[in-house]
């Protein structure tokens, strides 16, 4: 399972591939008050990130790959914080 | 030994299939170069099996198949391409009679071969099993006899409630999902064409086929149907009086949004082996719909896909009608849900669309 | 494949014939209709044909050229000689081609460089129809690449960059495309943004499986680099040269770079082989200098710091991995195929089997198998030599062969394979192969080992001894052997690139040699030692274990000396001594020793210091140091010194 429902959090762990958009959408659909732990993700696919930044959660957790810790996290982060705000 | 006549204008492609089958062991090859040799050949030869290029000068693929069909019914396997054209060309071949269709193959054949190869003959060695029967053009009779008597189809049908049947609650809808392979254009004409418009659930088809025949597949369906049909390109909300054909190459995804039903296409996942998964759209319905609210419909097909899906289904309190042995082209997808213990009845193709009224309407 | 490509060539050249004719009947008459259908038809023939092999752009201009004629057909363009012309050509370029397709299986290069040409006419074809063609209008610098020229600038970045518009597809991720993933495959990435094209779009709207996203980026790569990234999806990305000056005044370079312009197109480029050997080299450095972060990890837990030490020790498996991925790219990029030292050999052969007049058939398979630069460039010389013997000495002549009911033509055959991370060359004749009992009588009767040896070696192995030093020193023998100047050399150079070489032989059958050799140098773990002042690498693999022994352990045995490890007895050596470079070190205390595996028995040598361990690329000898014993290789080390690599097989 690489998209879990854990106790406070919607957790992506090892290679998310384009077929858990889906599931992740309803997680995020049905619990908007979670976080998302992106910690033990070491792939996520782009259909994952869009899924996302529509549905801005808080995003938790330091990603293993720097591409996305470095270049990829912090202007998501900052997206859906600027949306939040209109 | 498997008896193949191979009927193509190429020398090129000649070669190919040749080499492809005579690697088998098992298949004795014949060849023919246009349709008229064809014909002279079959008399001879008796193939248990043709594969038809449907692009042929002299006498086109088309014309040579309704030929064949006519004078020496044996099952053909048609050679087409993937372009819209040629989708078109290969329906209207599987509905004059042919079992099945490969897409010629293209791009860099020295990589992809081995790759499709087994499909290749996979496909012809199911249809060189198959028996050719007078249904074959079954869906032209049902819809004659539907424009003799319009009115026959939509008049309701006294009820056939068995204990078997799980009671739905009344008032909501459901969905029904039909998967097919192998036969499936004909076997969906000859059901989905028997519904009415007010038939009150929406209908969702996954037929495996290549992603550029599906859109054809739909438009020539919502000719024939009194309901709606269209292809699932992008996320649809699922409305009674419809019928949605599942994007080929692609899988079917069904999910609850915001209160309401859609169904989206969804990038095909390799865990399946074809697409659109039939397994892939009844298990994602079972996640967001009780089970009782699902009817599960699973015809003619090569392969197993959808008959494990829909065994759970039934197991949950979902309902299942398996494609009976006498019409189905091939008997693989219904006959493993029989073989499973999950099909709730087993009807011939042209009792479906009846038998669903009566646990619909 | 071969017989599909002789089929394909068969057919093609009719349906050219076919199609120039059509052509032609309808320049004299555009309205002969029969010739349009008949032209349309054999073009779309040849199309298909085309798309079963992988012809480069063959197939797509084929196309083009079949879409135009079916316009033709619909009557929604004029047949003339505006549309008759560019198909002609398309049909010449095809034919000229089909002579270097029979041959090589692919679309040769020189006709693949015409491709964009063609592909100009034909559009000239349609955009002449076209009223409104765009005309070359001086390309303006887009909006969007100003504002990431802005940003770069403001950033205080100067250079040459690349800016980049991404926009996916909408049903990109049916394709296969991970757009995020592929943008992080861009190197020297400096700038990103991802939006969503609808800023503010109903999450219960929304399809997951839909791409809404637009990604811009900056990146300190290469146009022709960032082209290669996106090579698959031109259509959805836009590149623009930016030169971004730390003088914020300067502007723009109006170096238009649309994805489209022809002489861009191509994804490869020359590169001079140096500077790759230069980033084998950084990337081998590198290596080095990411194992000094255990160290550092472990002084950070003595002192106490365990968190610390952790992160050093989880950035030291991220560099790790990096290295190992640029590592394994760098090598990439230093393969080549086998072609380039096959190719020389047709001409060779013609040469001198018509000098000595025997007549050959070459045969030549696996020549598109890929290996390392440096180990194709220097298989010519052994292959060459035993391409000659099999010419020379191992086919008969041709009235022997007729004699012994051969065919008239000897064969020679010359195939790679790969297996593996090796490959595998075959060099195989079907002459008068060699007879094992005169092999062994010759290797006793020229000293290379004594009868009584000789006597229990099994045929296999008597013939490998063909390859030892002194053997083909003599004429003679290579008259009973039919085989031999210089197979030790062969063996040697062989050896030198890593690899090893066997034969095998069947009297009056013919003779095969089997090179086997790693496709390309592999990273070596090597520990480190000391000996008078200098450092050398021993490959772990040789070490059996590490020892300190007290000198007090250390007896004298004849004229050597010995000690005593769990109850057997080892002979001691000192490296020092083995190299000639130092006296053994007459310090007392502790000996530190490396037991090494030397054929069936552990031998002890001993060391003045044992260092750390190191992971490095380990590159055969060239120059000077080429033809010493016991020395495998060198390395470079972090600081930019030179490590030699001991053998310690040869060496003991």
């Amino acid at each position: 399972m690489t998209i879990s429902l854990d106790a406070g959090a919607i957790t992506l762990s090892g290679a998310c591939g384009v077929e858990e958009a889906e599931p992740l959408m309803s997680y995020l659909e049905s619990r908007p008050d979670l976080p998302v732990d992106i910690s033990a993700a070491t792939v996520i696919h782009t259909a994952l990130w869009q899924a996302l930044m529509v549905f801005g959660p808080e995003i938790i957790g330091t990603p293993i790959s720097s591409f996305m810790a470095d270049k990829l996290l912090p202007g998501v982060r900052a997206d859906i914080a600027t949306r939040r705000e209109i | 030994m498997i008896r193949l006549l191979i009927v193509e204008d190429s020398a090129l492609m000649r070669k190919l299939l040749g080499q492809i089958f005579s690697a088998e062991g098992d298949f004795t090859v014949e060849f023919a170069r246009d349709g008229a040799e064809a014909l002279k050949v079959i008399s001879g030869f008796q193939p248990d099996v043709v594969t038809l290029d449907i692009h042929m000068p002299l006498m086109d693929g088309l014309v040579c198949l309704d030929r064949i069909m006519l004078e020496h019914p044996c099952p053909v396997v048609m050679v087409s391409s993937l372009t819209e054209e040629g989708a078109e060309e290969t329906l209207a071949a599987l509905e004059i009679g042919a079992v099945d269709f490969i897409a010629k193959p293209g791009g860099a054949i020295s990589l992809s071969i081995d790759e499709l190869t087994p499909r290749l003959v996979e496909k012809v060695r199911t249809a060189a099993t198959v028996r050719i029967r007078r249904s074959r053009r079954l869906a032209e009779r049902v819809r004659l006899a539907q424009t003799i008597l319009p009115q026959q189809a939509i008049l309701p049908r006294g009820r056939r409630d068995s204990p078997a049947r799980p009671i739905r609650q009344a008032g909501r809808p459901g969905i029904v999902m039909i998967g097919t392979s192998t036969g499936g254009p004909p076997a969906l004409d000859a059901v989905l064409a028997n519904l009415p418009s007010g038939f009150d659930w929406p209908v969702v088809v996954a037929q495996h086929m290549p992603a550029s025949f599906t859109g054809p597949l739909a438009k020539r369906l919502d000719k024939i149907c009194a309901l709606t049909v269209s292809e699932v390109a992008q996320q649809t909300r699922l409305e009674p009086g419809n019928i949605y054909v599942a994007k080929g190459d692609a899988d079917i995804v069904i999910a609850s949004r915001a209160g309401s039903l859609v169904a989206m296409a969804a990038p095909s996942d390799q865990a399946y082996r074809w697409h659109p998964s039939v397994d892939r759209m009844v298990r994602s319905a079972m996640k967001h719909l009780p089970a009782a609210d699902l009817v599960g419909i699973l015809m003619t097909g090569m392969g197993n896909d959808g008959a494990a899906a829909m065994a759970d289904l039934r197991s949950a309190g979902g309902y299942t009608i398996a494609e009976a042995e006498e019409t189905a082209v091939v008997w693989g997808m219904p006959g493993e849900l029989v073989r499973l213990g999950g099909a709730s009845e087993i009807r011939r193709v042209e009792e479906i669309a009846a038998s669903l009224m009566d646990r619909v309407c | 494949m071969d017989e599909l490509i002789e089929q394909f060539a068969i057919e093609a050249r009719e349906l050219i014939q076919q199609a120039s004719e059509d052509l032609m009947a309808l320049e004299a008459n555009p309205r002969a209709r029969e010739s349009l259908e008949s032209a349309f038809r054999a073009i779309h023939t040849l199309k298909g044909s085309v798309g079963l092999f992988d012809f480069g752009p063959m197939a797509g201009i084929l196309h083009q050229a079949e879409d135009l004629l079916s316009q033709a057909r619909a009557g929604k363009i004029v047949v003339d000689a505006a549309l008759i012309d560019p198909i002609l050509a398309i049909i010449e370029w095809v034919d000229d081609s089909i002579d270097g397709i029979s041959q090589t299986g692919g679309l040769p290069e020189a006709q693949e460089k015409q491709a964009t040409r063609l592909l100009g006419i034909l559009n000239g074809a349609v955009t002449a129809r076209d009223n409104d063609a765009p005309a070359d209008a001086p390309a303006a610098i887009p909006d969007w690449a100003l504002s990431l020229h802005q940003l770069m600038s403001a950033s205080g970045a100067a250079g040459q960059m690349i800016a980049i518009r991404y926009e996916p597809h909408p049903e990109c991720f049916f394709s296969g495309d991970d757009p995020l993933a592929t943008i992080s495959s861009l190197p020297d990435l400096r700038h990103l943004t991802v939006s969503l094209k609808e800023p503010q779009p109903l999450p219960e709207k929304f399809d997951p499986f839909r791409c809404g996203l637009l990604i811009e980026a900056v990146s300190g790569t290469s146009l022709a680099e960032a082209e290669a990234v996106f090579r698959l999806i031109p259509d959805q990305v836009k590149l623009f040269v930016l030169t971004v000056a730390a003088d914020k005044r300067a502007g723009i370079a109006p170096e238009p770079a649309s994805g489209r312009s022809p002489e861009r197109q191509s994804t490869t480029m020359r590169v001079d082989s140096t500077r790759i050997d230069k980033l084998v080299e950084i990337a081998g450095e590198l290596v080095t200098a990411k194992n000094s972060l255990v160290p550092l990890s472990e002084e950070a837990r003595n002192h106490g710091n365990g968190p610390l030490a952790k992160r050093i020790l989880s950035s030291h498996h991220e560099i790790e991995r990096l290295v190992a991925s640029l590592y394994g790219a760098v090598t990439q990029a230093r393969m080549i195929p086998l072609e380039n030292t096959f190719r020389r050999f047709p001409r060779l052969v013609r040469d001198t089997s018509a000098r000595i007049g025997k007549a050959v058939d070459l045969v030549i398979e696996g020549e598109t198998v890929e290996a390392d630069r440096e180990i194709v460039e220097n298989l010519f010389e052994p292959l060459l030599h035993l391409v000659r013997n099999g010419l020379d000495h191992g086919l008969e002549p041709e009235d022997d062969r007729l004699k012994l009911s051969k065919p008239k033509r000897g064969r020679l055959l010359l195939r790679a394979r790969q297996r593996g991370d090796q490959i595998e060359i075959e060099v195989a004749d079907d002459g008068r192969g060699m007879d094992p009992q005169r092999v062994r009588a010759a290797a006793v009767d020229r000293g290379i080992l004594s009868e009584s040896q000789a006597s229990t070696l099994s045929e296999t192995d008597i013939l490998q001894l063909v390859f030892a030093p002194g053997f083909s020193t003599a004429a003679s023998i290579s008259e009973l052997s039919g085989r031999g100047v210089g197979l030790d050399a062969v063996h040697t150079s062989v050896k030198r690139l890593g690899g090893t070489v066997e034969l095998q032989s069947v009297p009056g059958l013919g003779t095969s040699f089997f090179l086997k050799l790693p496709i390309s140098f592999s990273m070596t773990q090597l520990m480190i030692v000391e000996v008078g002042g200098e450092r050398y690498g021993v490959p772990i693999t040789a070490i059996v274990e590490t020892h300190k022994l007290p000198l007090s352990a250390i007896q004298s045995v004849r004229a050597g000396r010995a000690f005593v490890l769990r109850d057997r007895t080892i002979p001691l050596l000192h490296l020092g001594e083995l190299l000639q470079v130092a006296a053994p070190n007459s310090q007392s205390g502790d000996l530190k020793v490396l037991i090494v595996r030397a054929g069936q028995e552990d031998i002890g040598v001993a060391v003045d210091a044992i260092a750390e361990r190191a992971e490095t690329l380990t590159r055969p000898l060239a120059g000077l140091l080429q033809g010493v014993a016991g020395i495998a290789g060198t390395t470079l080390l972090g600081d930019g010194r030179v490590l030699l690599v001991l053998n310690m097989e040869e060496l003991l």
